[in-house]
């Protein structure tokens, strides 16, 4: 449904150019949820955004690639049609509640405005559908909420207001930031819940942004691990987290300490990840890895398919 | 807990912060919130005891007053015996000297305006004036005893990672041979792949300096990995105090088993367990009377039909924390002997 092909995103400062997103490639089915792992600063957040058209401009600017919805290039739309796509077809839920809000409008008009812009519905009608989306993500007594302001809720319940939102126009894909990062550990783990049970009734497919591995195992049937602007390896959950190609997924996977794994000494990654303004000529990972080759110095290394649908790019696996 | 002599003792702290009511007219429409509400526990030599729970669950508040930053309501904080409260002159300095921190935002926690040198040796030139050579050796011992060489000395904060600005924040802390350290998230603001080089600094560190940790944090994993003991709070109580490998294999508070379950990778909540846990948080202006936990646990609201007995005696009556086997104490009804 979501086609992504040697996407770059670049941006343009005092420093240089930077290049955020370096060719950044991916598939997203329906009723699928693909996560994007990876630091700070590896350019996750700039491919999600630049996917609805909202990267920072006139910084940053989609310098090549493609991003296909349904098989319709989306890059070639004008402003009002972008604005179409994305209240009626893709949504976002941003990582902070708090802010995503807006303070002054009452909860039914913020939840009820995807409705009625862009789905043409009458005040009744929206206002019963609103009650409808708050009820199925368990916000108590919705009719009584409608009349509400943001404040007068929990971070947990800001965060299920935003995700009504965000699914009320009924989009087929939802771009999902890091939606729990700033909630608490129960809140979360109810916030996925519900996330889940409304992907499972909708076919809904989801780009989950994140950095932690609980919740990608979790939540995602597929994963993709960004480093320095481009996806470096990619598989099924399962068999990527269990059986990782890629010296910096491996090393990333040995490198977090889990719940389920007690106080073996963790093996850290040395040094920092390069700046998007001086990326290395060959692998951008080539410092800091242990395995690296003189080949490394020389040229970014190709993708390699390891097994169905699992593939990484490192020259030790050709 | 009957070890001997812990370095630190904490003695049914409470800390109630005024909320509500104008600054011009106090006491008019004032209510208390009830941020730490009656906490007791030991920390021992040598070891790391975490204080986990959720935001408001009054952990960083029970730090603070720990550090004597803030004055408790009541309780008393004991330092190698002694009431912090009571200390003055000499006796002040020791303990300033031997309880220091480490924050979670490297970025907040340094002078922008100093140097890593200045910042490091600013508590030795407080407390134990040096001759310039010695201070300047000091720096450099501390600087490798945290994996920086020399030539950091002469940067700013801003010239450095987040990694090696927490670096700098523990050379500092290590700077007058502490023997309790309290670390307040000390890696949740660091990159993913920073995390593990930290922790496991802090580790080594404690092995070479002997130092008790006090760690605060609500990620489970770097608790699990960091902590000997694990002391969970929920509105201001201690609910469940237990060894970290006996609280994670084995919790017995149903809020630690939902805290744990949701931190575990392979474990989805189910519909209805999220219903149930999304449901609000009491306030800490009203806590209730009974279980602060009752109207989220799935034990309560299931007894509400089952077992009305129980269910009135989680809203009125407060658990108290009981040991149900040596070192694991928990305060939930279901583990009363009353029963």
């Amino acid at each position: 449904m979501l086609e992504v092909t040697n996407l770059k995103v670049h941006f343009t400062t005092r420093q240089g150019t930077g290049r955020a997103v370096d060719g950044v490639s991916f598939h997203l089915d329906r009723g699928e949820t693909l996560g994007l792992v990876g630091e700070s600063g590896c350019g996750k957040s700039i491919t999600a955004l630049s996917i609805i058209g909202l990267h920072p401009r006139p910084a940053s600017r989609i310098v090549g690639g493609e991003i296909e919805l349904d098989g319709e290039s989306i890059l070639t739309l004008s402003k009002r049609e972008m604005r179409k796509v994305r209240g009626e077809r893709i949504s976002m839920i941003l990582q902070d509640p708090l802010t995503s809000l807006n303070p002054v409008l009452t909860i039914g008009k913020q939840v009820g405005e995807p409705l009625r812009l862009h789905r043409n519905m009458d005040k009744a009608a929206s206002r019963n559908r609103v009650i409808e989306l708050l009820r199925q993500l368990h916000i108590p007594e919705p009719e009584s909420k409608l009349g509400d302001h943001p404040h007068q809720f929990s971070g947990g319940m800001r965060q299920r207001v935003v995700g009504a939102i965000s699914l009320a126009a009924d989009p087929d894909l939802l771009i999902a930031d890091e939606p729990t990062t700033a909630l608490d550990v129960t809140i979360q783990a109810a916030f996925l819940a519900h996330l889940k049970a409304v992907q499972r009734a909708r076919g809904l497919a989801i780009l989950f942004i994140t950095h932690d591995f609980s919740i990608i195992a979790k939540m995602c049937d597929r994963v993709a691990v960004m480093y320095a602007g481009k996806i470096v390896e990619t598989g099924p959950t399962a068999e990527l987290l269990s059986d990782p190609k890629h010296p910096y997924t491996q090393a990333l996977l040995e490198s977090v300490p889990s719940v389920d794994r007690g106080t073996e000494r963790l093996h850290s990654i040395g040094g920092s990840p390069p700046s998007i303004y001086d990326l290395p000529k060959g692998c951008t990972f080539e410092p800091r890895c242990p395995h690296a080759m003189d080949r490394c110095r020389e040229s970014y290394p190709l993708r390699f398919e390891v097994a169905d649908d699992h593939s990484a790019s490192c020259w030790l696996l050709e | 807990m009957s070890r001997p002599d812990p370095i630190i003792g904490v003695r049914d702290l409470k800390k109630h912060f005024p909320v509500g009511g104008g600054t011009l007219l106090p006491g008019r429409g004032r209510k208390l919130l009830h941020a730490v509400d009656g906490v007791t526990f030991n920390l021992h030599a040598r070891e790391t005891l975490s204080l986990v729970g959720e935001s408001g669950s009054g952990k960083t508040t029970t730090a603070r007053m720990i550090l004597r930053l803030i004055t408790p309501t009541s309780g008393r904080v004991v330092f190698e015996g002694e009431d912090v409260a009571n200390l003055r002159g000499a006796g002040l300095k020791h303990f300033r000297a031997s309880v220091q921190a480490v924050f979670q935002d490297p970025w907040s926690s340094l002078n922008p305006r100093k140097r890593a040198e200045s910042i490091i040796a600013e508590p030795m030139v407080i407390n134990q004036p040096l001759p310039k050579e010695e201070l300047r050796a000091r720096v450099e011992e501390l600087l490798a005893a945290v994996g920086l060489g020399p030539a950091v000395m002469r940067h700013y904060p801003h010239e450095f990672s987040g990694g090696m600005r927490q670096r700098i924040a523990v050379a500092r802390a290590l700077a007058l041979n502490p023997s309790v350290i309290i670390l307040d998230e000390p890696v949740s603001a660091l990159d993913v792949s920073i995390r593990a080089q930290i922790m496991n600094l802090l580790r080594d560190l404690q092995e070479t300096f002997h130092i008790s940790y006090l760690l605060i944090a609500h990620d489970l994993a770097t608790v699990r990995y960091l902590s000997d003991r694990v002391a969970v709070m929920y509105l201001g109580r201690l609910v469940e105090v237990a060894p970290s490998e006996e609280l994670f294999e084995n919790p017995l508070h149903p809020y630690t088993q939902a805290l744990i379950a949701g931190s575990r990778s392979t474990t989805m909540v189910d519909e209805e367990a999220a219903r149930l846990l999304a449901s609000d948080i009491p306030s800490p202006v009203k806590p209730p009377s009974g279980c602060a936990f009752y109207a989220r646990c799935p034990v309560s609201v299931a007894a509400k039909s089952d077992d009305p007995t129980f269910y009135e005696r989680t809203v009125t009556e407060r658990p108290g924390l009981i040991e149900v086997r040596p070192g694991h104490l928990v305060a939930c009804h279901q583990f009363d002997p009353k029963d």
